[in-house]
């Protein structure tokens, strides 16, 4: 009970209830979350691997153990629908499926909602030349390279979204730090971090990426730690100047003067009083850090192949103009993607707003 | 001979000038704010530093504290010993010691001296000594210092953030902080400033009580009305320039000023026995800027009763009669 109202009454869940009272940010950030943890159920739901395979009597579970065709015996038809060769390599699940079919041996497959990999061609299974338009199989149609284009937007969904969250936090864990540091210490550190800081931020980014993606290719990883690397400087004025003004105020002050040791004078006082504006800044760097991987992407900079990226996609849109659901669909997914983040934004930046809530009701 | 509690021995602390970091290392870019102070409290007083704006009270208090924001503002020479020990010699670990549990300030204004991110209890109990109790007693601890210091309700004010209490509430929060390890000389620098009169007489009243209950402690009152020092001072110091001017005993200081700038500081009062038709009369012109002092006695060029040696040489500081000391070449 007595911890209940200390809940209730502390900043954190009144700021909570206020984020909760703008709907169009509420309802964004409940939109948001659910498909991001969604899109870590990926595997189940979009996948070329079966969920279940009933085969002879046996059950198999191909999503934990890969199968070669030959333990269910599968075959190519060819054409003229009477010669049938063995097919040999990886299981090819959604033919298993027709194979039983038409064999009626009672063996079944079950196959996950959308049964396509978004790294995996289906020029074999598909008559016609890529990019195919919307159809009941591919809802929104494939690629040029013959690939499932919502398979590629989800999985697009969670590298991207994954990428600008690992991005912005690392990023702002490293401005919080130099800034902190250097807004504590002051003096000549300040004065010299400050000057390494503004030399650091002249550096072209763009080149940097192509000099390293050329020399050494670039990887997940890379790509997080180069794009940190470039990114955490205005964090860091930030930080620093918050610290400035917090450490001169009176109760830093009334806190030193009860003998408060530093750690405690930066952990417990400075810090959560200059991180709240700080916060309000989170969703809007996702979504920069966001639209510049899709960017970095779009030039052929980002991600290596075949990974899914949207950036991508929408290059092939670009050069394919008149296969209208390469155009359509990435730029909707990255626009709606986009649009709720900063909605979320919104509404956070209102919840910490001190002041009376105008706006946004 | 009686002990001192707190001994000041020619304090002078300096500011920097803007461009302190192009000419570093050459001295005339600094300004003396606090000059050739000395000052002495003996232990159980309560002692009055009386001051116009910008005449280095605040300084002063904060340069017993080590609180100064250096290196722009700080200590040039002096010393100050603390039952014998120079705290401008001590180590940043010992200092830290001797903060809150040998010295503690209450800051002029409640509202901004509590962190407004941390509850009320919290900080208490960042006050409360760290070494010595179980977490159940320094909580109990804390609510009895809160009732101590009239918070009614203590014990679920603990969990109230500071914009949920008023301002007389929250300097009573920050005397509870300041008096929470017992120390021996509690510096109120100006602490019913920000406070309207009604609760300005209660936080007096409060901090009487607990003066008489610890009776060993002294407190160094800081504050510029005059009133407050008639009701509550031992000992009164008028300070100009940051300069000491006159020290006495405060029926002394009341019934028989000698310095002419506490002659004027008295004569500037409203008397309430006095027909309505007089009109004030404060002392003439203004405090000057820092750095335009006059080289002699600094508060000559406002002095009616000033000569001519008053510009040129810096007065003595005389006993005219026992522990009343005047700054003036007049005596």
């Amino acid at each position: 009970m007595k911890i209940m109202s200390q809940i209730l009454t502390s900043v954190g869940y009144q700021r909570w209830l206020r984020f909760k009272s703008i709907k169009r940010a509420y309802y964004s950030f409940v939109i948001i979350l659910l498909l991001y943890l969604t899109s870590f159920l990926l595997p189940v739901l979009v996948n070329s691997e079966a969920l279940l395979v009933k085969y002879n009597g046996k059950f198999y579970f191909p999503l934990f153990k890969s199968y070669k065709a030959e333990d269910f015996n599968q075959y190519v038809k060819k054409t003229d629908d009477s010669i049938s060769q063995p097919l040999f390599g990886k299981a090819n699940y959604r033919l298993l499926k027709k194979q039983f079919e038409s064999d009626n041996s009672g063996n079944w497959v079950l196959l996950t909602l959308v049964p396509y990999d978004p790294e995996e061609n289906l020029l074999e299974e598909m008559e016609g030349i890529p990019p195919h338009p919307p159809s009941l199989q591919h809802w929104f149609g494939t690629d040029d390279r013959g690939r499932d284009v919502f398979a590629r937007l989800a999985y697009g969904f969670k590298i991207s979204l994954t990428f600008s969250l690992l991005v912005t936090l690392i990023s702002f864990i490293m401005g919080i730090i130099i800034g902190g540091v250097l807004g504590f210490v002051g003096g000549k550190t300040d004065l010299i971090g400050v000057r390494f800081i503004e030399i650091w931020s002249t550096l072209p980014f763009l080149y940097i990426i192509i000099i390293i993606s050329s020399l050494i290719g670039v990887s997940f990883l890379l790509m997080i730690i180069v794009l940190t690397l470039f990114s955490w400087m205005n964090i860091s004025f930030y930080i620093r100047g918050e610290f400035y003004r917090e450490k001169a105020k009176e109760y830093v002050l009334a806190a030193r003067s009860i003998g408060a040791s530093k750690s405690r004078l930066i952990f417990r006082h400075i810090l959560p009083n200059s991180l709240t504006p700080i916060i309000t800044f989170i969703p809007f760097s996702i979504v920069g850090n966001i639209t510049l991987l899709v960017a970095l992407d779009y030039l052929g900079f980002g991600l290596p192949p075949p990974t899914p990226s949207w950036g991508e996609l929408i290059n092939q849109g670009m050069h394919n103009l008149h296969n209208w659901w390469l155009v359509i669909f990435p730029l909707l997914a990255l626009f709606l993607t986009l649009l709720l983040i900063v909605f979320i934004g919104e509404g956070i930046r209102e919840a910490f707003n001190p002041k009376e809530k105008i706006i946004f009701q | 001979m009686m002990s001192f509690l707190l001994e000041i021995k020619n304090l002078t602390v300096s500011i920097q000038n803007e461009n302190f970091y192009i000419s570093k290392g050459s001295n005339n870019l600094s300004t003396n704010v606090i000059d050739n102070l000395s000052l002495d409290i003996r232990a159980g007083e309560i002692y009055g530093l009386v001051g116009e704006s910008g005449s280095g009270k605040t300084l002063l208090a904060l340069s017993i504290m080590r609180l100064l924001s250096e290196p722009f503002i700080k200590i040039n020479s002096g010393e100050i010993f603390l039952n014998g020990t120079d705290i401008l010699k001590l180590s940043y670990e010992n200092l830290r010691k001797i903060r809150g549990n040998k010295i503690s300030i209450i800051f002029q204004e409640p509202s901004s001296s509590l962190n407004p991110v941390l509850k009320i209890g919290t900080q208490l109990l960042e006050a409360i000594s760290p070494d010595t109790n179980t977490n159940q007693d320094k909580k109990e601890y804390a609510i009895s210092l809160l009732k101590k210091v009239g918070v009614p309700d203590a014990e679920s004010r603990m969990n109230y953030y500071p914009h949920q209490l008023s301002g007389g509430m929250k300097q009573r929060v920050m005397i509870a902080m300041a008096i929470a390890r017992k120390p021996s000389l509690i510096i109120a620098d100006e602490p019913t400033t920000a406070l309207d009169v009604t609760i300005q007489a209660e936080i007096l009243d409060l901090l009487r009580n607990l003066h008489s209950e610890q009776s060993e402690s002294s407190i160094l009152f800081i504050t510029h009305n005059l009133a407050i020092v008639n009701q509550i001072c031992d000992t009164v110091s008028v300070i100009y320039g940051g300069e000491i001017m006159e020290t006495a005993p405060r029926d002394e200081f009341f019934s028989n000023p000698l310095h002419p700038y506490t002659q004027g500081l008295l004569n500037s009062l409203p008397d309430i026995n006095k027909s309505k038709r007089i009109k004030l009369s404060p002392i003439k012109g203004t405090v000057p800027p820092l750095g335009k002092f006059p080289p002699g006695c600094k508060f000559a060029d406002r002095c009616e009763k000033a000569v001519s040696i008053c510009n040129k040489i810096k007065p003595e500081n005389k006993e005219l009669q026992k522990n009343h000391f005047v700054k003036c070449h007049l005596y």
